[in-house]
């Protein structure tokens, strides 16, 4: 049922596309607003920065509809689009220093654990570690976490939207663990977080 | 000599519920008989547990108010600039070609415009001299100039 709607969905994103590379710009309306939360916590993850997130976003969307010309409409649109993101992303990040912002919560589940103040201040140490480590893995192994840890896609996404195979998502995905893992050894060995179950 | 496969990926794929029911299988069966692949396993068990409690925050509601129209502004916007380029470098030019033309003729200019034309050479100076020397700057420390895009 599932993969049937989804095959539906696949079918009308591209007779939208078909209709913007004809010159309908109304028909790029469902595909923003189908991709932008996704596509804006993508760069997010990135920027750790909300307007700027919002801002690469938008800037993505107005240069895929510009260069929709040159998109081959028999291919998933997400997957190209999430290239000219990334590369936004990444031209951002190298250019001067700005100011960001730790963009990591608790999720729902732990948010209202009945937590001290002191353990509050305790989980937003813990948060900005985190965030401090991805920020020094390299581009492609923060970019599969981003995806996998924070926007739960699954391997066949991963390998849909990266354009790389199922077996490189699962050694590439591990090696960033690996890596994470390695950046966070003192707090994983000193204590064991609170109020974080196995998922 | 049989090739020792590397179960290593495994780990993840398997916390993650993303095996085949059959590598899933034959993922345990390795488990069982490997007390490294166990160990590997915990301590990845450990962090993603740590790292899985957390998430990215959320934009709050109104940052989608208006993000489709702020999208079509930008599309509208490039427009804009690629227009008014195009004609303040015909402007530009034809500013440049007077200029020329003038200082090239006997005329003595007035004290103001040799001025001017003195502070317009030593700012573009300045400028061109900072932008390359950022640049170079930039260049050096970006951790990101090796990823292909």
């Amino acid at each position: 049922m599932l993969q049937a709607q989804a095959e539906i969905e696949t079918l009308n994103e591209r007779a939208l596309l078909v209709r913007c590379q004809q010159g309908d710009r109304t028909s790029f309306d469902p595909i923003v607003l189908r991709y932008m939360r996704q596509a804006t916590a993508f760069a997010l993850g990135w920027t750790g920065n909300q307007q700027d997130a919002l801002d690469l976003s938008q800037e993505a969307f107005a240069r895929a509809y510009r260069s929709i010309r040159t998109f081959d409409a028999t291919r998933p649109f997400f997957p190209w689009y999430h290239r000219i993101l990334k590369n936004l992303c990444l031209n951002h990040m190298a250019s001067a220093a700005r100011r960001h912002e730790v963009p990591l919560v608790d999720r729902e589940e732990f948010q209202h654990a009945g937590l001290t103040p002191e353990q509050h201040a305790e989980r937003e140490e813990l948060r900005r570690q985190v965030w401090q480590a991805l920020r020094r893995l390299d581009p492609s192994h923060r970019e599969i976490l981003i995806l996998r840890e924070f926007q739960q896609l699954t391997y066949a996404e991963l390998s849909t939207v990266l354009e790389i195979p199922r077996g490189t998502v699962m050694s590439r995905l591990h090696e960033a663990r690996q890596k994470l893992r390695r950046q966070l050894e003192p707090m994983l060995t000193s204590q064991e977080p609170r109020g974080y179950g196995d998922d | 000599m049989a090739m020792t496969r590397d179960w290593t990926p495994y780990v993840s794929a398997y916390l993650d519920d993303e095996l085949e029911p059959a590598e899933r299988t034959a993922f345990e069966e390795e488990l069982a008989r490997n007390p490294g692949l166990r160990e590997e396993m915990e301590e990845m068990r450990k962090m993603k547990s740590f790292v899985g409690g957390m998430t990215l925050r959320e934009l709050p509601d109104k940052a989608w108010d208006h993000y489709r129209e702020r999208t079509y502004n930008r599309m509208e916007r490039r427009v804009g600039w690629i227009l008014l380029s195009i004609g303040a470098m015909v402007l530009v030019g034809y500013g440049l070609y007077e200029l020329v033309v003038f200082l090239v003729s006997d005329a003595e200019p007035a004290w103001w415009i040799r001025a001017a034309i003195g502070a317009a050479c030593v700012g573009l100076a300045i400028l061109l001299v900072s932008v390359i020397r950022e640049r170079i700057f930039v260049w050096k420390r970006d951790p990101y100039r090796e990823v292909k895009r």
